[in-house]
């Protein structure tokens, strides 16, 4: 198995309206790209699409990361061995640097929802997902990287807090943890709690990436939606986290209202200044 | 059932409320009451996720759908489905292909136009040939065979012949092919040598060969590929 990655410097989802940037004229503010696995892997009665050939161009330059939303880790269903598969076939296809995927679940009984729910915090849960965890592991031969959910409830029956889970999970599954850093910010709005403190408590030496992405603000509460520019607050929690967590790889997730390149990069030199100011202050 | 300890049972409880807009009594031993956001109001915020997410993903795919129907009855058709239908694909443009299925079934007269949409996804989504003759390779070479490109679908539907492919780039499509050349680029479907195209031919009683078959690649409906077996000839 491949060690948990070390630091890439900073990279970007990739998303459909910057292809054509990545392939005529790379941009180097960064280093690595991050895509959605599921919209790349072969489609059971239809193959692969031609956005495979576009992303093996893309992986001539960059480093890929693949990112997944229905590996459905945290349900009560055995691992979908289809999926798996194909999530092979595409890693062998793609040699990404990281693979990873939730801590949520998608759905139980064969049924996908399309959506990231929170899983409850009982030893019930961790043993199950920790077993998921290490099966895929072995399957693929690398580590994966679990990513903090942004949550909208929480359960009665929790019998940990989720930073308690979290830090279980890691440790019994030997998986990386993808720290979310716009996903904890929301969940604090929404369940009341310390973004800083939550941060304190996290596994640090387990974290293989970062992510930063902007919210919605609801009424008395907020939605992760990835469709706005990073919230002040979140940038001000990863200042934190590069001065008090070290520095690891780190991208931008923009799914909504996806500005043009230009713009986006805006917010990639403000990544790159807090990085720069992190080191030069340590 | 006074409490719920079991991950499947939560999970079956959530995914039943978030389904059916419904708020399930079990589900108050399962969820915190964090106020001043009420239960209820938590799981709407997953409620409507999942109706938004899907019903949009059915209208980006299908656009010609919802032009010809009411918006009210266009929202019915789709509740429908997706009640009866939910998804069991890693992605929604996967769980697009069963709405066709659906429409099918269920809708005939929107048979046509729901092939249209879907075939303009499939046509614009394929990969190119890997085993495509550039045309002086086919000069070059000594055999070769004759094949529907990825990008090409046809289908017949009542008196209709659809046929949609990818030229230059962009997805081409029209519902007026001619019946022997639906026939043709059915047995395409196989990859197929200049001998078997003469048999066809001949068994068909049409004499369409040399003329539509150099329209039909030039146009990227269909290819050449190599000969496996040697089987052709120039």
């Amino acid at each position: 198995m491949n060690p948990l990655i070390q630091d890439m410097g900073i990279g970007v989802g990739l998303r459909p309206p910057h292809y054509q940037q990545f392939l005529t004229a790379p941009p180097r503010s960064v280093q690595w790209v991050e895509v959605i696995s599921e919209n790349f892997m072969e489609w059971t009665q239809h193959g692969y699409g031609q956005s495979i050939e576009m992303l093996l161009k893309i992986r001539e330059n960059y480093p890929i990361s693949l990112h997944g939303v229905s590996m459905n880790i945290g349900s009560a269903d055995p691992i979908d061995k289809n999926y798996l598969q194909r999530l092979k076939n595409l890693q062998d296809l793609i040699q990404p640097n990281v693979v990873s995927d939730h801590l949520s679940w998608t759905g139980v009984n064969g049924v996908n929802m399309h959506d990231l729910f929170p899983v409850p915090y009982t030893m019930e849960a961790l043993n199950h997902i920790a077993d998921k965890i290490k099966y895929v592991q072995d399957f693929l031969g690398q580590h994966i990287l679990i990513e903090n959910p942004s949550s909208y409830l929480e359960y009665k029956i929790s019998e940990m807090s989720e930073t308690d889970f979290i830090s279980e999970l890691v440790n019994k599954a030997d998986c990386g943890l993808l720290l979310d850093i716009n996903n904890v910010y929301v969940s604090s709005i929404n369940h009341n709690f310390d973004s800083y403190e939550y941060l304190k408590k996290i596994p640090a030496r387990r974290i293989g990436q970062i992510h930063l992405a902007g919210h919605s603000q609801k009424d008395g509460y907020l939605i992760d939606t990835h469709d706005a520019p990073i919230g002040e607050d979140v940038w001000l929690l990863y200042q934190w986290c590069t001065q008090n967590l070290g520095l690891q790889s780190v991208m931008i997730e923009r799914d909504g209202n996806i500005p043009d390149w230009t713009d986006l990069e805006i917010e990639i030199k403000k990544l790159g200044q807090i990085r720069e100011q992190s080191t030069q202050t340590r | 059932m006074s409490k719920v300890h079991k991950l499947a049972e939560i999970q079956n409880l959530i995914q039943s409320s978030v389904k059916s807009r419904s708020l399930p009594q079990d589900l108050i031993y399962v969820v915190a009451e964090k106020p001043p956001i009420s239960i209820e109001q938590r799981l709407h915020i997953y409620q409507d996720a999942y109706a938004i997410r899907l019903k949009e993903s059915i209208r980006d795919d299908f656009p010609r759908i919802e032009n010809v129907l009411q918006c009210e009855h266009y929202n019915y058709i789709i509740d429908i489905f997706i009640k009866k239908n939910p998804s069991r694909h890693a992605n929604l443009a996967e769980y697009s292909e069963l709405f066709v299925n659906y429409i099918e079934q269920n809708y005939t007269e929107l048979t046509h136009l729901v092939y249209l949409d879907w075939f303009e996804i499939l046509s614009s989504r394929a990969q190119e040939p890997k085993d495509q003759l550039s045309v002086t390779k086919i000069q070059q070479a000594n055999y070769f065979m004759v094949k529907i490109k990825p990008s090409t679908f046809v289908k017949r539907i009542g008196l209709m012949n659809l046929l949609s492919y990818r030229q230059n780039g962009e997805v081409r499509q029209t519902s007026e092919v001619n019946v022997d050349i639906m026939s043709l680029l059915f047995y395409l479907k196989t990859a197929r040598s200049i001998d078997d195209l003469v048999k066809f031919s001949i068994k068909q009683n049409v004499n369409f060969l040399s003329q539509e078959l150099q329209k039909l690649i030039q146009n990227e409906i269909i290819y050449c590929c190599k000969s496996l077996q040697g089987a052709s000839y120039v």
